[in-house]
């Protein structure tokens, strides 16, 4: 028997090479890489690892420490950062506060520097030097940069008998215990035999070009931050369970104990998730030039060719308007009942969705999850900015980009909800999050030190969507289409910062864009136009004295003339249209004014005062004045003082009318019992 | 039950005045109740061309400008709304007091009978209608009741379509229950009026025990006329959708639509109410005399029947071995011989007699 499992084995490896790289140059940095070989106890939830991690400096400082973050350990009890934040809820998810706590245990932890002619490219993990004789036994220190709360263990320092040089590299050998929440909460944990593995290893941070560690505690508002690199994952799980993971599958062999290891290699990602069970059902198709995998749970196989759907114009759609996805496969997980903490997430060419029996086609919240955590793969894996201190280049970007597909491809009024009685469209949505509470927060701070969960909420996701599509009106669509283009195409695989973004828009503006970002991104001002008077008044003759009378017409009490009544064709008015800016944040807006003799004038103001006067000579009267009448600013608050018509303005009136009379004649209906 | 239902429509069209009350103060109410809303939109949108947007994108935008830069004004009108909602109400017990006061007697509509009967029973009703509140949320329990029956059987961890398919069983075992308890607070009223107030708990026990005994012929007729609401119900949600308010003159349209509405719904209150009369009372003409032997009430019965009755006299109860006893009309014509007006539903409930009712089951022979 073990010679069979040995030649599996070797067959095994033979494949794995057989496999090579799946780039032929490396599109990243590759700055840490990772071998994991893991064990999964299913009934214990528990995970037992052992880890290697080839990691290189790339700054000009020498690093005399590392930092790792431990991500699980949030759940290890409720003094955590995040549990104290979270009050134990993450998006409507609970964790079972008897049995569901998690944790990750760092056992052992050695390493030793690289020789320069131990530098690489390796392109696997089986290229990367032998640990040797002269490792250091490391030890490590937990650290708490963002709130001194010593019950925090999501993040650890490690200090290095030597630094590692500018230039240089280490190799890390450790073993680590981890043991996942229930039911999975803040995207990863177990539910039955459903296991979703995310954030589960010891990661190493970021350290900065200025030679500081980026690694933020673990919050509840709050993504990641990680560095490229190539991934090695050997997953032993029950010989029956499905397993879906980043990367792309090398290997599946036998153990002496009835169970399979999954052999998974992934290259220039930043993280790596994996998810496993027994149920899953596999449906799998083709868009472009990704292969696409689902794997769906059974209670949810009807929908499993709309997963796949939604996926392909995830691709279809990403790869046509802002650049190519350089992966060969996308893998949708579908998580179990009761497991929808670890739903909606999004990871190097792993997507979580979300989805319940019986859910119609018209309510498309799968399309909407698909599309937008396909979506991620761009603004969060290409172009791995820092989620902990600007997520709008993450959430807020993709929030864009997921409601133009959303509404190319279902119509702008009703692609989130397509229902008898009820259309809601994508950009509508965002734009009513954003008006309940734009004016809390700048746009860019750190994730956790929004006013609360709403306000981060509406600064990562809504708001940014929102300053994008006012951008984008402002810019006009082939500008804004070359900045997102330009965007992904210099900075992918990079960190790219807020900066970097307003310098391209900058760029392909031909103007300076700093006077909009300052204001959209650094502050919490916001657009309020209103249209706040209109006035027409007849132009008469003069009256009064004037210079033909003299003292004496005076003093003999000759009479004016009496004014004569011009006919109504050629009476003259005056007209005026005051437009106020009731909002701080200035930017340039244009009004409509309309006459009673159907003429139309287009004015353009640049808002720097607080308030404009328009006046207006002719033989028609002002009947209505519009700011903004093409509805270029959505970031514009207040859309009713946005016009205002002479005489009072019944449509809306009477169509709201309509709509409430007719639901309150049927609710009295039904009280009358 | 057939029968009874077809009464049910031909009560109804002897009282279109009862069908317009309901109707004019329905509409009134709902116009009082859109008032406060009415005013906040008028005063803030009365001169903003937003309108001009599709209603599915305006109201979004525009409820959401609102409740956010008029909070106070939405507040208002909310609490507004609430009140009138209450008032109305309030009048709906009054109404139904005073309809089936007047489908009861028979006589042709006056304003004063109507006022009368409304005054007379108001109080019972009330009384009825909190009991049946207080009832109907209680049976709300039953969807928690089935949730924890389903964990006992299926587990905790059931799969989603299950779960689906017993939720919809709960949800519809829940409203099947509660519909059928209006249907039982339906015929205890009408056992308050037709035995003259006596009381509206032992009016509630005799419906209890009516609605029990004859489970088919009140579920039956319930359901018909339910069957009729969904109907409607159907093709007037399919005529506003269509039009969905993408216009003011497609506004006008529904505000039309939903005025038709209404008044059918209306004048199926109506008729299911004469309809339910017709079927209580012919399966149990002798109701009045049971009531008041049960109440004990040394009153004079013949007295009160003549004074309030007068269809009823008309009828001739008949029985045969095996054969229910039915009440007949003494002619077939049906016509009051003092002002020569059609009667009311309930004096044909010779019609209401089939082999597939249980009319005059145990009932005495008078």
């Amino acid at each position: 028997m073990k010679c069979c499992y040995a030649w599996v084995a070797l067959w095994a490896c033979i494949f794995t090479y057989a496999q090579g790289p799946i780039f032929e140059q490396p599109l990243s940095p590759r700055i840490a890489s990772y071998r994991i070989d893991v064990d999964l106890q299913p009934e214990h939830r528990l995970l037992t690892a052992t880890q290697r991690i080839l990691w290189r400096n790339t700054t000009d400082h020498p690093a005399t420490e590392l930092q790792f973050h431990l991500y699980l350990n949030a759940f290890r009890n409720d003094q955590s950062t995040f549990m104290k934040e979270s009050g134990g809820r993450h998006r409507g998810n609970e964790i079972d506060g008897k049995k569901g706590w998690g944790f990750i245990d760092l056992h052992h932890l050695a390493g030793r520097l690289l020789t320069e002619d131990e530098t690489g490219p390796f392109w696997s993990e089986s290229q990367w030097p032998a640990m040797g004789d002269e490792e250091w036994v490391l030890n490590h220190e937990f650290i708490q940069p963002d709130d001194d709360n010593k019950d925090d263990k999501t993040t650890i320092r490690v200090p290095l008998p030597e630094p590692v040089p500018p230039g240089g590299s280490i190799l890390l050998e450790g073993s680590f215990e981890a043991c996942l929440p229930s039911p999975p909460f803040a995207r990863t944990g177990a539910k039955e035999d459903y296991f979703f593995v995310g954030q589960w290893f010891p990661k190493i941070a970021v350290l900065e070009a200025d030679g500081q560690w980026n690694c933020h505690q673990f919050h509840l508002n709050s993504e990641f931050f990680a560095d490229y690199g190539t991934y090695d994952v050997y997953m032993t799980v029950p010989s029956d369970y499905v397993v879906g993971s980043t990367g792309l599958e090398q290997s599946v062999s036998d153990t002496e104990d009835g169970r399979k290891i999954h052999h998974y290699h992934a290259e220039d990602v930043h993280d790596f998730a994996w998810t496993t069970s027994p149920e899953f059902v596999e449906f799998s198709g083709q868009a472009q030039d990704v292969a696409i995998r689902v794997l769906m749970q059974k209670d949810h196989v009807g929908q499993g060719e709309r997963h796949l759907r939604a996926a392909k114009h995830a691709v279809e759609y990403f790869q046509n308007w802002y650049g190519d996805y350089p992966f060969p496969n996308l893998t949708v997980i579908d998580p179990r009942r009761g497991a929808a903490g670890s739903g909606g997430m999004e990871y190097p060419t792993l997507i979580t969705a979300g989805t319940h029996y019986g859910l119609p086609e018209g309510i498309r919240a799968v399309e909407l999850v698909i599309i937008h955590e396909f979506g991620h793969n761009f603004w969060y894996h290409l172009l791995a900015s820092n989620e902990f201190e600007e997520t709008w280049l993450d959430e807020g970007i993709n929030s864009y980009t997921e409601a133009k597909i959303m509404n190319d491809i279902y119509g702008e009024h009703a692609s989130v909800i397509d229902i008898p009685g009820l259309k809601i469209g994508n950009m509508v949505f965002h734009r009513s999050r954003y008006v309940s509470g734009s004016n809390l927060d700048p746009t860019v701070r750190d994730a956790w030190t929004y006013y609360n969960g709403s306000s981060y909420g509406i600064n990562s996701y809504s708001k940014p969507a929102i300053i994008l599509s006012t951008l984008e009106h402002y810019l006009g669509e082939d500008k804004m289409s070359r900045l997102m283009k330009t965007y992904v195409k210099r900075h992918s695989f990079t960190h790219p910062t807020s900066d970097d973004f307003v310098a391209i828009a900058s760029e392909i503006a031909g103007e300076d864009m700093g006077w909009f970002f300052d204001q959209a991104l650094y502050t919490n001002k916001v657009i309020d136009y209103s249209v706040s008077f209109i006035k027409s008044v007849e132009i008469k003759e003069a009256s009064g004295f004037d210079f033909s009378m003299t003292r004496d017409d005076l003093l003999n009490d000759v009479e004016l003339d009496e004014e004569e009544e011009a006919a109504d064709e050629d009476k003259n008015y005056r007209s005026e249209v005051r437009v106020r800016r009731l909002g701080d944040f200035v930017f340039p807006v244009e009004i409509e004014v309309v006459f009673d003799d159907g003429e139309v004038v287009r004015e353009s103001w640049d808002g720097q005062d607080i308030w404009k006067k328009f006046f207006y000579e002719r033989q028609a009267k002002v009947t209505s004045a519009t700011v903004d009448p093409d509805a270029k600013i959505p970031m514009d608050i207040n859309l009713v003082n946005n016009s205002k018509t002479e005489k009072i303005a019944r449509a809306p009136v009477t169509r709201m009318t309509a709509s409430w009379l007719d639901k309150f004649q049927i609710l009295l209906d039904l009280l009358a019992l | 039950m057939i029968k009874a239902f077809r009464l049910g429509w031909k009560g109804a069209g002897r009282y279109p005045v009862l069908v317009g009350i309901w109707f004019t103060t329905n509409i009134l109410f709902a116009w009082i109740a859109t008032a406060p809303f009415r005013r906040v939109f008028a005063s803030h949108a009365g001169h903003s061309l937003i309108g001009d947007q599709p209603l599915g994108l305006m109201s979004f935008n525009y409820v959401s400008d609102l409740m956010v830069t008029e909070k106070v004004a939405w507040t208002s009108a909310q609490a507004g709304f609430s009140m009138v909602v209450l008032l109305w109400i309030l009048l709906s017990v009054f109404m139904a007091a005073a309809t089936l006061g007047t489908l009861e007697s028979g006589r042709p509509f006056s304003w004063v009978r109507f006022a009368g009967n409304g005054g007379r029973y108001f109080f019972s009703f009330l009384g009825l209608f909190l009991v049946m509140a207080v009832v109907l949320v209680l049976m709300l329990l039953v969807v928690p009741l089935f949730a924890w029956l389903q964990t006992l059987i299926l587990g905790e961890d059931p799969y989603q379509n299950i779960v689906v398919w017993m939720n919809v069983f709960k949800w519809t075992l829940a409203f099947l229950l509660t519909w059928y308890w209006k249907r039982i607070f339906d015929y205890a009223r009408i056992d308050l009026v037709l035995t003259k107030k006596s009381s509206f708990r032992i009016s509630l026990k005799r419906a209890l025990v009516f609605s029990v005994r004859n489970f088919r012929s009140a579920f039956g007729l319930g359901l018909c006329f339910l069957g009729v609401s969904l109907v409607v119900f159907t093709i007037y949600t399919w005529i506003k959708i269509g039009a969905n308010v993408s216009s003011t003159m497609l506004a006008v349209v529904v505000i039309l639509v939903g005025i038709l509405y209404t008044a059918i719904r209306n004048w199926i209150r109506v008729a299911q109410w004469s309809g339910e009369l017709a079927l209580y009372y012919g399966l149990q003409p002798n109701i009045r005399e049971e009531a008041f032997v049960e109440s004990e009430i040394e009153t004079n019965v013949d007295e009160i029947f003549e004074s309030t009755l007068p269809g009823i006299d008309q009828f001739q109860v008949v029985a045969a071995e095996a054969v229910p006893a039915v009440a007949v009309p003494a002619d077939d014509d049906e016509v009051d011989p003092e002002t020569n007006i059609p009667l009311q539903s309930n004096s044909g409930v010779d019609q209401v007699a089939s082999d597939d009712d249980d009319l005059g089951t145990n009932k005495p022979e008078v």
